[in-house]
């Protein structure tokens, strides 16, 4: 009897699909898709902000591996034989190591000044790098905003990260204010600024300014690792940064694991890079994901909600119907299911469209267009998986909200519902 | 009148039926008791309010009463689950409403056919005996048409296939021909005497004489009660 009645129930169905109203029919399909996309693409772009954070992390900063210095060390210890290491590990692609000093950079010094002038300086990290390498691991060059990239004999020019600047940043120095908590203001590439670095005090040009989401570089100065190194009066060796690049397709973890067996522990912290970013990240994107699946279930709700609306009206509508239905010896379940089914037809054309939409037109957009944000490049995170398991809580939810009303139209007396009364 | 009927198909037993409003009880059928055995062809009649329909629908199990009892077959449904009932009317009992009550999204033969979906699970293999009814009430052009494309005539011919498909013991008939011109209603009489005529057992409400006067007994109904 029940094989029986999923079977009527199925009947009923494709007929009222097939001649019900179109614009009703359009209506709740609509609601259906906006609902999926609520569900799956707000979360997909929250979640996608961490996210997107992390990849600019990676790609503009850390490579997939991190080398540090040690809690209770200054530099990085060995860091040369750590270097010659690294190419012995499978999955290796390239390295970049990086001098690491603080800074202070002062502009418009040749300017007169009144006597209340807020000396126009930041304070900065000064990174000192080997421009064509840093270049192939991190891009850096791809980086530039204004000016250019440093060439390889660029030693008394420098690139300046753009959230130094105030026309960037929108901060520049105040009256009262500490003189070097700020942005530089009216500097553009060509210009020349002081650099004191080691307590050593030098003149250099902007050759460029350093844009990019990850505030390592934005608020960085880059400079000839071979002339920090110069003026800091520091060797070859402690170096304070390597950032190295994987091959696609190799494990990261595994990477970290065998140069941590090779001793290199030791000397530093070897950290994937997404390690590296700490618990910050993690913190993140669990709010987000809370965030997410918030207004993926206020939208599932109102969906809920609205679907149950449109049966209950479709099936109050067709009461006589139903009366008649029942009249003539259909069962209940046959009927219930009928609208059970209604409501599944629904909600799979509905997500079967927000699929379509999602995988061959939004997706692939944000991957070629990612949303500017100010610390991420906004991408949208919808795998497979998780949006077959919100389709399916979204199916269940309109199954629910189909039995309802139709449960409580079909529970009237039968003449009672033949009758109108 | 054959032999088969006297056979005790239907039989009432002080059925009655209350409605209440508010404070208000009205009482539409005060204690009838009525039989009608296999093969009968019965009328009941009475005036707008005089509770026919109501016995009707007591007696086609559409309705609870409020007391008394329908037996059918001698088997007394005051205490049939939802579903027994809903069996009873589907394979044994047939029922034509005033208004026709054609499901409107399914065609004539769709709903011809629906019932027997029902009850057998067999739908396109068996719909020879569908287009077979539908022939036999003259609509043999008419069965992928859906009700709105059909003339009252038309509706009520589809709704007594629709109610003969399951091959019923009984056939109901709620005024038949209330909305229908005179010729057409002549046609849907001329289908209850053949059914007749073959045996098959019907209870028409109506309240027009004429009608009434065909069939083998009227049962008259005033204020709830049978008037004689």
């Amino acid at each position: 009897m029940i094989f029986r009645s999923m079977r009527v129930g199925l009947f009923l169905m494709v007929r009222y699909l097939r001649r019900a109203n179109p614009w009703t029919s359009l209506l709740i399909v609509s609601v259906m898709f906006l609902t999926f996309l609520n569900v799956v693409v707000v979360r997909g772009v929250l979640v996608g902000l961490p996210v997107g954070a992390s990849v600019s992390y990676e790609a503009e900063y850390a490579g997939s591996v991190l080398i540090t210095p040690l809690a209770d060390r200054r530099h990085i210890e060995r860091s040369v034989y750590i270097e010659n290491i690294l190419p012995g590990i499978a999955g290796y692609e390239a390295h970049s190591a990086r001098y690491l000093a603080s800074g202070l950079v002062r502009a418009n010094f040749d300017r007169p000044q009144r006597a209340s002038y807020i000396p126009d300086q930041v304070g900065a990290i000064v990174v000192g790098i080997d421009p064509a390498i840093e270049d192939s691991v991190t891009g850096l060059s791809g980086l530039i905003v204004e000016g250019r990239y440093l060439g390889a004999d660029d030693t008394k020019s420098i690139l300046i990260g753009y959230q130094l600047l105030d026309r960037y940043s929108g901060s520049a120095p105040q009256p009262g204010s500490p003189g070097t908590s700020g942005a530089l203001r009216d500097v553009y590439p060509g210009d020349t600024v002081r650099l004191v670095v080691g307590g050593v005090e030098g003149e250099y040009t902007v050759a460029g300014i350093v844009s990019g989401k990850v505030a390592q570089n934005s608020r960085r100065v880059f400079m000839h690792e071979s002339h920090l190194r110069k003026v800091l009066g520091r060797g070859i060796d402690n170096k304070d940064e390597i950032a190295i690049v994987l091959r696609s397709g190799a494990s990261v973890d595994g990477y970290v694991s065998a140069l941590l067996a090779s001793g290199a522990g030791a000397y530093a912290t070897v950290q994937t890079a997404r390690d590296s970013q700490g618990q910050f990240l993690d913190d993140i994107t669990s709010t987000f994901e809370l965030l997410g699946a918030g207004i993926g279930l206020i939208g599932i709700v109102v969906a809920a909600i609205t679907v149950f609306i449109m049966i209950f009206i479709v099936a109050l509508n067709r009461q006589k119907q139903i009366g008649i239905l029942k009249g003539i010896g259909v069962s209940t379940l046959a009927i219930e299911l009928s609208y059970v089914f209604l409501s599944i037809a629904y909600a799979a054309v509905g997500i079967s469209l927000g699929v379509a939409v999602l995988y061959l037109g939004i997706a692939p957009y944000i991957a070629a267009n990612p949303i500017d944000f100010p610390f991420a490049d906004g991408i949208l995170v919808a795998p497979w998986n998780d949006t077959f398991v919100r389709s399916v809580f979204l199916v269940g939810t309109t199954l629910l909200a189909g039995y309802l009303p139709a449960r409580m139209i079909v529970q009237k007396n039968t003449i009672n519902a033949i009758l109108g009364r | 009148m054959d032999n088969n009927t006297h056979i005790s198909l239907l039989k009432t037993r002080d059925l009655s039926k209350e409605y209440k409003v508010g404070d208000i009880i009205t009482r539409a059928l005060g204690g009838v008791s009525i039989e009608v055995h296999e093969g009968e062809f019965v009328a009941i009649e009475g005036r707008s309010g005089s509770g026919k329909s109501t016995l009707l629908h007591m007696m086609s199990l559409l309705d609870r009463p409020s007391g008394g009892d329908v037996l059918v077959e001698g088997r007394e449904t005051a205490r049939f689950s939802r579903s027994e009932r809903m069996v009873l009317r589907l394979s044994t009992f047939g029922y034509v409403f005033q208004d026709y009550a054609l499901i409107p999204e399914l065609t004539a033969l769709e709903n011809v056919l629906l019932p027997q979906f029902m009850r057998t699970g067999c739908y396109r293999t068996c719909s020879g005996q569908g287009v077979e009814l539908l022939e036999r009430v003259g609509l043999k052009d008419r069965l992928h048409n859906l009700p709105s494309q059909l003339s009252g005539g038309e509706q009520q011919r589809v709704a007594i296939a629709r109610a003969l498909v399951n091959d019923p013991k009984v056939l109901f008939a709620d005024e038949p021909t209330a909305n229908l011109d005179s010729d057409t209603s002549e046609t849907i009489m001329g289908i209850f005497e053949e059914l007749h005529g073959k045996g098959l057992t019907l209870i028409m409400v109506t309240h027009e004489p004429e009608f009434s006067a065909r069939a083998q007994r009227t049962i008259r109904l005033a204020d709830g009660l049978i008037a004689e």
